[in-house]
């Protein structure tokens, strides 16, 4: 009895609507961001992320509307990101009734953002993505959803994070992200081995050993996953009990 | 039930109102609280920082300490639970909590924190507002602090964490506190909020 290990849907929404693609392309539509979650939610999971894909202005608004309306019968933590600039970007989704935000680019950019949204929101909702890529020595950190990099080590940024602020982070690994051949188990325990803040893995996921993985080596707090559900392979309430069979303490 | 939602000025409210609805009764969010127009309770929400929170409930002194007195139900939570002690570790020296529970609000003693998550909670006794729920239900935390110097007999249950143990949930005739969120804690949550709305109402809590 404690803590329990999380399992988090995570969905793309691209315009309101949520949707699937290799890479960023072939983008296929699932369904209701609302509907999915309160679904989700039903099976047991931890938390949900509504990740918004279509960055553009009118994306966002949308995002806000979508999240108004999941918050009216979500209740289960949400978090929601994608292209988060500014405190003021904080307190909309917030406002909204998202109960975290997650921010990437913007971070990089100016880190002050962390320090400023934390001390007025409170560090428990705001959430740092991290996008890692191996390089020779360690992992480096990507930004523009993977595609530039920043000549910043992985590990040192996320050490920046916590002191800046961060209440959590959200590593995902770009090599991992869409092979499904599991989560880079080697960067979540380094990862963990840098801060005290919970990390949520990301990216990789294709079995429920993966998962499990990731969350006892790897030492991760939680594990966000998307194909997984998305096609009806597992239900969260599968995977739970799965890991639940395997001494992993979930909440069923 | 009529409910008053006290805003802190920052954060989600959405959450709490949605969940109050949810459970049947009519929410309504006050940036003061109303004291003539018959609401049947009140709740201290406490999203967003410490600083913007106190200053509310700093604000509101008066108004909330008559609803208390009138015997109106009021239920803190996480930040609002802790603004019920006499002070907090978190804030400046001389800024003076409610006081309706005897106490002091700390940073809570482990390597890892904050404590985000579902931990299980222990049931400790007879409680009003955790009537129904079974013993190690699951509750989503979200914070650093807690009231770790507290009143054996105000606390209903406790949460292990870090190994250690402390208390999280409050309650003291009609004053009502949890560290945790319901609002967020799905069916064992929603539990507390129908029986906080009993409260509000005749007492009877089925």
């Amino acid at each position: 009895m404690g803590l329990t290990k999380r399992i988090i849907p995570c969905l793309d929404v691209y315009d309101g609507v949520v949707v699937k693609g290799v890479k960023f392309s072939n983008l296929k539509r699932i369904g209701d961001p609302a509907e999915l979650a309160v679904k989700y939610m039903e099976q047991c999971a931890d938390e949900i992320v509504f990740l918004d894909i279509s960055a553009t202005p009118e994306g966002r608004e949308t995002m806000v509307e979508v999240v108004k309306r999941t918050a009216e019968n979500l209740f289960i933590p949400l978090t929601v990101g994608g292209g988060v600039r500014s405190v003021e970007d904080f307190g909309k989704l917030l406002r909204a009734g998202a109960d975290k935000v997650s921010v990437n680019t913007a971070a990089v950019k100016d880190r002050s953002l962390i320090r400023r949204a934390s001390s007025i929101f409170g560090h428990q909702c705001v959430v740092v993505a991290v996008d890692a890529k191996r390089v020779e020595k360690g992992w480096e950190v990507y930004v523009k959803a993977g595609k530039e990099p920043t000549g910043l080590d992985a590990l040192e940024w996320i050490k920046t994070c916590e002191y800046e602020g961060a209440g959590e982070i959200l590593l995902t690994s770009i090599d991992a992200d869409g092979t499904r051949l599991g989560y880079d188990v080697e960067l979540l325990h380094a990862a963990r081995r840098s801060v005290d803040i919970p990390i949520i893995a990301s990216g990789g996921a294709g079995s429920l050993q993966h998962v499990y993985e990731a969350l006892t080596k790897g030492g991760a707090d939680a594990a966000l996953i998307a194909s997984l559900l998305h096609y009806e392979q597992y239900s969260v309430l599968q995977i739970k009990k799965w890991l639940k069979e395997r001494g992993v303490e979930v909440r069923l | 039930m009529r409910i008053m939602i006290l805003d802190c000025g920052v954060g989600n409210l959405a959450s709490i109102s949605a969940s109050l609805k949810k459970v049947g009764a009519e929410p309504r969010i006050v940036s003061s609280i109303v004291l003539e127009e018959g609401f049947d309770g009140l709740v201290i929400p406490g999203v967003g920082s410490y600083s913007a929170a106190f200053k509310k409930v700093d604000e509101e002194r008066r108004r909330i300490m008559s609803i208390v007195e009138e015997g109106r139900p009021v239920l803190g939570i996480c930040l609002g639970l802790q603004l019920m002690f006499n002070g907090s570790e978190e804030g400046k020296q001389g800024e003076e909590g409610l006081g309706f529970f005897r106490g002091f609000v700390k940073k809570i003693p482990v390597k890892r924190l904050p404590h985000i998550g579902w931990n299980s909670i222990e049931i400790a006794g007879k409680s009003l507002i955790l009537k129904g729920l079974e013993n190690n239900s699951y509750m989503y935390f979200a914070h650093s602090y807690a009231p770790l110097d507290y009143a054996e007999d105000d606390a209903a249950a406790y949460a292990r964490y870090g190994g250690i143990r402390f208390p999280v949930v409050f309650e003291k005739e009609n004053v009502f506190g949890v560290q945790f969120h319901p609002e967020k804690s799905w069916q064992p949550g929603l539990r507390i909020l129908r029986n906080f709305l009993s409260l509000c109402g005749d007492g009877t809590i089925v």
